[in-house]
């Protein structure tokens, strides 16, 4: 299916109050709304979609995932992501931006003297310094969130002036790295349980991808050979969409192919399909010029 | 002993710890509830994946007393993973069977519903899976629970409303499809684990990490609670996992089908088919206030656990679950 035919299907999803479902006719949602704004960068329905999100924004900073569940969400980041992109560096933004920096995933407890004694190696292996953002405040720190809160902090480095953003991005990256997998990619952030080397998922290894854009190294190489594994292996849905972002980030020629889209495509996977094109909003996620 | 080590990445000294806990365990066993009445739970044989199945499950829901005339139904099968090649979800003829065997007793309208819990594209994952395959129509019949929309629920304390998928609570019945597994974070994954699969991903994440950050066991409580009072299960034993489920296990051919109306009743059943003392499964043992899970009070219908029992493989640090042979 061509790329016109998800944008059709992508604005025949906006619903009058300017959100997006993950599916038609659903109630709008803070994340399918972040996302097909972003593949809409420039029109004017990424301008009413940024309207319906906005005046959700909390007292705290934060937006919630949805109007109904009036409490804090990972999605913050994609807002923040948003306003960056359209040069929005304003009081929300900054607010936003504040809560962000603050938030910290729940730090997993220390193996206690007895499970020291018993197990040979702990039953979740990490570095557990490295918190990485959680979806819900207060849980653990998990890839997905901290990818995109590497990315909205990133993005926002250069304006901010409420204190060092570094520090929490390179924090960020570390624990990204952390948590790859043996197989060289990433699943959702544990890569070793009871004793047990897990595997990786592509639509994981490419976030992960996204969250290390403009970064090098062995694990970043080891992290693109994976990745590249999986392509190879004709990746379907949103693990086709994510990783042709990925590759495009990291400037890795692929043999590109369109993703297929139909009525039932979940709306963030129709972004991404768009986001991924040649000249899709990718260039903007990872903070070059459009 | 040394193969499972291997298998496990448990050493001898956790062997040893396994051994004392269970000791402990044994001269600590939790109480049985009595239960107002005997609940029935139906054993049923079935060796395979076969074209009778459908028949079969009809026979079960019958056996076990289901009502599903008139009713707007929901099936909750365990859908984990892409590869159809391992025992990992509840199989999609499974799934496709009890769909024509309620319809076949005058369901009004059975769909099907799953949010799954580490792979976020469900439409891709129900393909692989085989789902599009095996079950008609399967794309206007099936429901991503991680994305629709919700209706607050309960409470999971300091964690907040407990939101839950508007067409499950719109529902007049739910049928928990649970695979018959281990698990390695709860011990067993039956009917009443199945419904973590009812979690919006949407707002709890992929990983839903309150779930554990709440407690395994009490949020399985938790969730039996919103849903047992029109929930039933089916639980499809045919194959089965052992050791490290639910997902690194090894397939386990059990040969079994288990239907009910009450859902301790019915995973104190698979329990016992499992070689689990139920009494042990912290889970089950705190879900007494909604179902029994003592002998007393289950009116085994159909096969008799203990004829079919095979003991599934646990993984150390579970193996105090061990029923005793009797």
């Amino acid at each position: 299916m061509s790329m016109g035919n998800a944008v059709d299907l992508l604005l025949a999803r906006q619903n009058p109050d300017g959100g997006f479902g993950f599916r038609a006719g659903q109630s709008s949602w803070l994340e399918p709304t972040a996302w097909a704004a972003l593949s809409l960068h420039g029109r004017a329905e990424a301008q009413r979609a940024l309207a319906w999100i906005e005046p959700q924004q909390l007292p705290s900073g934060a937006w919630p995932a949805h109007p109904q569940a009036q409490r804090e969400s990972w999605a913050t980041s994609l807002v923040v992501l948003l306003k960056c992109l359209r040069g929005e560096f304003d009081s929300r933004w900054k607010r936003a931006v504040d809560w962000l920096a603050a938030g910290e995933a729940r730090r997993i407890p220390d193996p206690s003297w007895l499970q020291r004694l018993l197990q040979k190696e702990d039953t979740v292996v990490q570095d557990r310094s490295l918190r990485g953002w959680p979806w819900t405040p207060g849980a653990a720190g998990w890839i997905e969130p901290t990818v995109h809160a590497v990315r909205a902090l990133e993005l926002s480095r250069a304006r901010y002036t409420g204190g060092a953003l570094q520090e929490r991005i390179e924090t960020g990256v570390r624990m990204i790295l952390d948590r790859q997998c043996k197989d060289g990619g990433w699943n959702y952030g544990n890569k070793r349980v009871l004793g047990q080397d897990l595997d990786s998922y592509p639509e994981c290894t490419a976030l992960a991808l996204i969250g290390l854009s403009g970064r090098k190294g062995p694990q970043v190489e080891r992290g693109l050979a994976r990745a590249a594994e999986d392509w190879k292996r004709g990746p379907r849905g949103l693990a086709h969409a994510l990783l042709r972002i990925a590759f495009r980030m990291h400037g890795v020629p692929f043999d590109d192919r369109p993703v297929e889209v139909n009525a039932r495509t979940d709306t963030a996977v129709l972004a991404f399909a768009l986001i991924g094109g040649p000249e899709g909003a990718w260039r903007l996620w990872k903070g070059g010029p459009a | 002993m040394a193969a499972l080590e291997g298998r496990t990445g448990m050493n001898r000294r956790q062997w040893m710890a396994c051994g004392l806990a269970a000791a402990g365990t044994a001269c600590s066993r939790p109480a049985l509830k009595p239960w107002k009445r005997k609940e029935p739970v139906f054993v049923l044989r079935a060796d395979s994946y076969g074209k009778e199945l459908a028949s079969e499950i009809r026979r079960a829901v019958e056996a076990a007393g289901i009502a599903v005339r008139g009713k707007n139904v929901v099936l909750k099968p365990n859908l984990v993973e892409f590869s159809r090649a391992t025992a990992i979800n509840t199989h999609p003829v499974f799934v496709a069977a009890v769909m024509e065997a309620l319809l076949s007793l005058g369901a009004a309208q059975v769909r099907i519903g799953e949010g799954p819990g580490h792979r976020r594209d469900t439409w891709t994952l129900a393909e692989e899976a085989g789902y599009f395959e095996a079950i008609p129509r399967f794309e206007d019949l099936f429901i991503d629970l991680n994305r629709d929309d919700v209706e607050r629920a309960g409470e999971l304390g300091e964690w907040g409303p407990l939101w839950a998928p508007k067409t499950l609570l719109a529902a007049d019945l739910i049928v928990s499809l649970p695979k018959l597994k281990t698990h390695h974070w709860a011990g067993a994954t039956l009917s009443m684990k199945n419904l973590f699969g009812t979690v919006p991903g949407s707002l709890y994440g992929w990983p839903k990490n309150v779930l554990h950050q709440y407690g395994i066991d009490p949020s399985i409580v938790k969730l039996a609670e919103t849903y047992a009072a029109k929930t039933v299960a089916i639980v499809d034993g045919i194959v089965g996992m052992e050791g490290d489920g639910p997902i690194r296990g090894r397939p386990k051919q059990a040969g079994v089908i288990v239907a009910g109306a009450n859902l301790p009743a019915v995973d104190a059943t698979c329990c016992r088919l499992m070689g689990i003392d139920p009494a042990r499964v912290r889970s089950l043992e705190m879900t007494q206030h909604l179902g029994p899970i003592g002998e007393p009070w289950i009116e085994q219908r159909g096969e008799r656990p203990e004829t079919l029992r095979q003991d599934f493989e646990l993984i150390p640090m579970w193996s105090y679950l061990r029923a005793p042979k009797a």
